[in-house]
């Protein structure tokens, strides 16, 4: 499995009227498997845009996404859902990460239907996520407004670890907790980093962060990327 | 100069005072009044419901039962007779089945294709948004009434077809609401994940957005079902509705062209008039009221902490 | 050094609204404010930390009397020899902004987009400007009437002279917060100006009427690396040259560090730790704090384990014992009190 990004480049406002603004320009990185690649800059700097690129949920204007090899715009069905599985991105915001109508529950049963796991095999997954991201049983049952930010987030990443990805792209995962917080988080991911295998592509504005999860970083300043050195 | 400035800035505040001392209308107390109001609203509402569900409970009468025309009220006929002899208050009975049918039906008509437009071109974006907005702004500026109309006066009149043109003609604002509450939960984290873990769209619409919909829709659906009914009775009232199921609109038509504006029969044009108002007035009352609860949501879902 | 603002035994209750689904932890039925005493001297800045849900800005709203209505708030605020939580709205309406007053979390939120700068910096002074009692409810009068006041500006003479002296007013406090040219800046919109600029603006805004006591609620929530940078140096100017006390209240505790002269950390709903900042940040006391201190980036991320517990239901004895570290049969029993020694106090059985 490989993910790599060539002379990506984005422009806002692009369309009929108006050339368009540039956020970054032939911004290339590759990202290694058990890896941590770190982004860090200023906000406004399109970090999370480019997050959002790799993990396709918006395309660039020019360069492009490659998953095994193949450009993301020009996939055949059955590799793109490969590719929706092994690519995942996780976001800043804990309170919003789940639907604020349905019980914990229900968005985690809601994935394993996709999977098409259902019956005991349904069981011992939720309790296998419970188990990895440390939380009670009974945080099942609630809304997603009961539960803390550092709880949400933990669920976030135990309901993307349901679908065993290979790559997860974290959008600022903990800029929005407690410092106590977000250490356990940043373990939490390491950990499930060492078990797992999974590759990292950590976007965060605050230096500490990076250089503590990243294996190597990059600088979005000025619409274009420097690597440099941990 | 100075003492007409202070005169200026004396007066508002007595009126704020006498409004929150005599009228019981102040500020602070409007939320709970609101609740209050809705609370009533719902509950005549319902009245109006079982009235429309079970005509034959509250009617003394059929309503094509013939008696003697133009009777004054009576203990026998409790608003007395039109002019051929129907028993006006169980026609006022059975209208509220057909108002309120014409009401609901053309809302519902009205708030799927809105829900629809909106969610789709909301979801989507880009360019089937942009057709489908200027396809809503192209029905937007269609002027209604007149051209209901005009298509009353090519096809019979019917109640059916009512429905449908009013139902048609009237998504637009519902599909704005929808389209731009959808473009601001397509932003959200769960249903960003939701797509990076590669749930379809459509289950997306479902099972995401969609909920966090019902709250908007809800009140909306209310004031669509409204304005429905005033078309209703407006239309009626202007003969363009269907003579063979009689609404309200329908009553206050024939008492304005068969005599009992003339005659000053109150007892004939009166009561559908208000049963209307107070119909309406429920229905709005209701919408308001849950369109203010959404909003009481809408902030406490902004400040946290 | 005689005490500004004495809170004591402070404590604020929430009712439990079944039907309704709290948002946070402050909204569930339960105490989110503990019995909380502390003081602010003059011209101090005291620093309230704490994870989020732990109380810190519960206390901040109760000084401001900004609570929502269902809550329940116990114990005494004094503040210059009158106790907030029993004075009216109206007096307290005349004493917030003037005396008291709040720089607000986001600054491109705070300010409205569409008045200028000056006018926006000019508003306190009006609405405080007379020794008339005013309510909240002249701002919209107020706002309303400035609008026939500039269209008649070039005929009313008075008018004109009272927005002059306003204006001038608020060019002094712009040149104070070290802006060169306050005149050309007060023309401006907020759209037109960086974060950072905005940020001194509501900084300037708060200190117009030179209160005697700043309220800054988590002013650094949610900015960046720079834009805290900037933040920390306005308000270090700001301590600098006026003679205002300021409440901090962040979660950031570098931040902290180098703004407060006292810290005292919270946690469920409760003061577990006062002290000066460099022996609290080098030497802490309460196993709390050391645990938060060792979650912090320079040390580690070493987190705390377990979560904080939910306020409506605390933990037997020490509130941190499920979690601490050191824990004896004791902490599980006894609620510790808050003691004092040589100018720092601290909520544990182990510690002195």
């Amino acid at each position: 499995m490989s993910l790599k990004a060539e002379n990506l480049s984005r422009k806002y406002g692009s369309g009929l009227l108006g050339r368009g603004k540039c956020i970054f320009r032939d911004v290339s990185f590759e990202l290694e498997p058990g890896k941590t690649f770190g982004l860090m800059g200023p906000s406004g700097e399109g970090k999370s845009t480019l997050g959002r690129i790799i993990s396709g949920l918006e395309s660039p204007t020019d360069g492009a996404v490659f998953f095994n090899g193949n450009p993301l715009s020009r996939m055949k069905k059955a590799e793109y859902t490969t590719f929706r599985r092994k690519v995942q991105m996780m976001f800043q915001d804990p309170t919003d990460a789940f639907n604020p109508r349905k019980r914990i529950k229900h968005s985690i049963f809601e994935v394993l239907n996709l999977l098409e796991i259902s019956g005991t095999e349904r069981i011992r997954c939720t309790k296998e996520i419970l188990k990895t991201t440390g939380l009670p049983e009974e945080v099942l049952l609630r809304y997603p407004s009961q539960l803390s930010g550092g709880q949400l987030q933990r669920l976030a990443l135990g309901r993307i670890l349901l679908l065993d990805p290979e790559y997860i792209v974290l959008d600022e995962p903990t800029s929005a907790l407690d410092v106590s917080v977000q250490a356990q988080i940043l373990h939490l991911l390491k950990n499930v980093q060492a078990e797992q295998g999974i590759s990292y592509l950590l976007i965060s504005h605050d230096e500490a962060v990076i250089r503590f999860m990243s294996d190597s970083c990059g600088e979005l300043e000025n619409g274009q990327m420097d690597l440099i050195e941990v | 100069m100075m003492q007409e400035e202070a005169y200026i800035r004396e007066r508002p505040r007595k009126w704020k005072d006498f409004l929150a001392h005599n009228l019981n209308l102040d500020i602070r107390k409007y939320k709970r009044n609101l609740k209050k109001l809705n609370r009533g609203g719902l509950f005549l509402f319902t009245f109006f419901l079982i009235l429309a569900l079970f005509p034959s409970l509250f009617a003394p009468y059929s309503p094509t039962e013939r008696f003697i025309p133009y009777e004054a009220p009576s203990t026998a006929h409790l608003l007395g007779t039109n002019d051929i002899g129907n028993d006006i208050l169980s026609e006022l009975v059975y209208g509220a089945r057909i108002s309120l049918m014409v009401g609901f039906a053309s809302a519902s008509i009205s708030t799927l294709i809105g829900l629809m437009i909106g969610l789709f071109s909301g979801y989507f974006r880009g360019t089937p948004d942009e057709l489908l907005m200027g396809f809503t702004d192209v029905v937007l500026i269609i002027p209604k009434i007149p051209l209901i109309i005009i298509l009353g006066a090519f096809l019979h009149p019917s109640i059916w077809i009512l429905i449908l043109v009013l139902g048609l003609l009237s998504w637009e604002s519902i599909a704005r609401v929808v389209r731009s509450k959808t473009l601001q939960i397509r932003e959200t984290g769960y249903v960003k994940s939701a797509r990076c873990m590669g749930f379809s769209s459509f289950h997306i619409m479902v099972s995401d957005i969609f909920p966090n919909l019902i709250h908007v829709l809800l009140p909306k659906f209310m004031l669509a079902t409204a304005s429905a009914m005033i078309s209703e009775a407006s239309l009626s009232f202007l003969g363009l509705g269907d003579i063979s199921m009689k609404s309200w609109g329908i009553m206050l038509s024939f008492a304005f062209s068969r005599g009992g504006f003339i005659r000053d029969m109150w007892w004939w044009y009166l009561p559908p008039g208000i049963c209307i108002t107070l119909c309406v007035m429920f229905i709005a009352l209701m919408g308001f009221g849950f369109e203010g609860r959404e909003k009481e949501n809408g902030k406490r879902g902004v400040d946290s902490e | 050094m005689n005490a500004l603002l004495e809170v004591k035994d402070l404590n604020v209750s929430f009712q439990g609204n079944e039907n309704e689904k709290g948002n946070e932890n402050e909204k569930e039925s339960g105490t989110a404010v503990f019995y909380v005493s502390f003081s602010i001297r003059e011209k101090e800045t005291l620093a309230l930390v704490g994870e989020t849900g732990c109380g810190k800005s519960v206390v901040a709203h109760a000084i401001m009397r900004l609570l929502p209505p269902e809550s329940r708030v116990k114990g005494t605020i004094e503040f210059g020899g009158k106790n907030l939580l029993e004075l009216s709205e109206k007096e307290m309406t005349k004493l917030r902004g003037k005396e008291i007053s709040i720089i607000f979390q986001n600054p491109s939120l705070a300010l409205n987009p569409v008045y200028s700068i000056g006018h926006q910096l000019a508003e306190p002074l009006r609405i405080h400007g007379q020794e008339k009692r005013k309510g909240k409810e002249w701002k919209e009068k107020e706002e309303r009437k400035e609008k026939v006041w500039r269209e008649k500006e070039e005929k009313n003479e008075k008018g004109l002279k009272m927005r002059k002296n306003n204006f001038s007013n608020v060019a002094r406090v712009l040149k104070r917060m070290g802006f060169s040219n306050p005149h050309e800046y007060m023309g401006y919109y907020p759209s037109w100006c960086s974060g950072g600029m905005n940020q001194r603006f509501l900084i300037a805004a708060s200190t117009m009427l030179d209160p005697v006591l700043i309220i800054a609620d988590e002013p650094s929530k949610g900015l960046d690396r720079n834009r805290v940078a900037e933040l920390e140096i306005e308000l270090k100017r700001l301590k600098e040259k006026s003679e205002t006390a300021i409440l901090l209240i962040s979660h950031d505790l570098g931040f902290v560090r180098r703004l407060a002269d006292r810290v005292a950390v919270m946690y469920a709903g409760e003061i577990v730790e006062i002290a000066d900042p460099s022996s609290l940040f080098e030497r802490p006391l309460h196993p709390y704090t050391q645990g938060l201190l060792n979650s912090l980036p320079e040390r580690g991320f070493v987190p705390i384990p377990g979560s904080s517990p939910p306020l409506s239901s605390p933990p037997e004895g020490c509130r941190f014992h499920p979690r601490c570290p050191f824990k004896e049969k004791l902490c599980m029993q006894e609620h510790p009190e808050l003691k004092e020694s040589n100018g720092r106090a601290v909520r544990c059985f182990l510690c002195l």
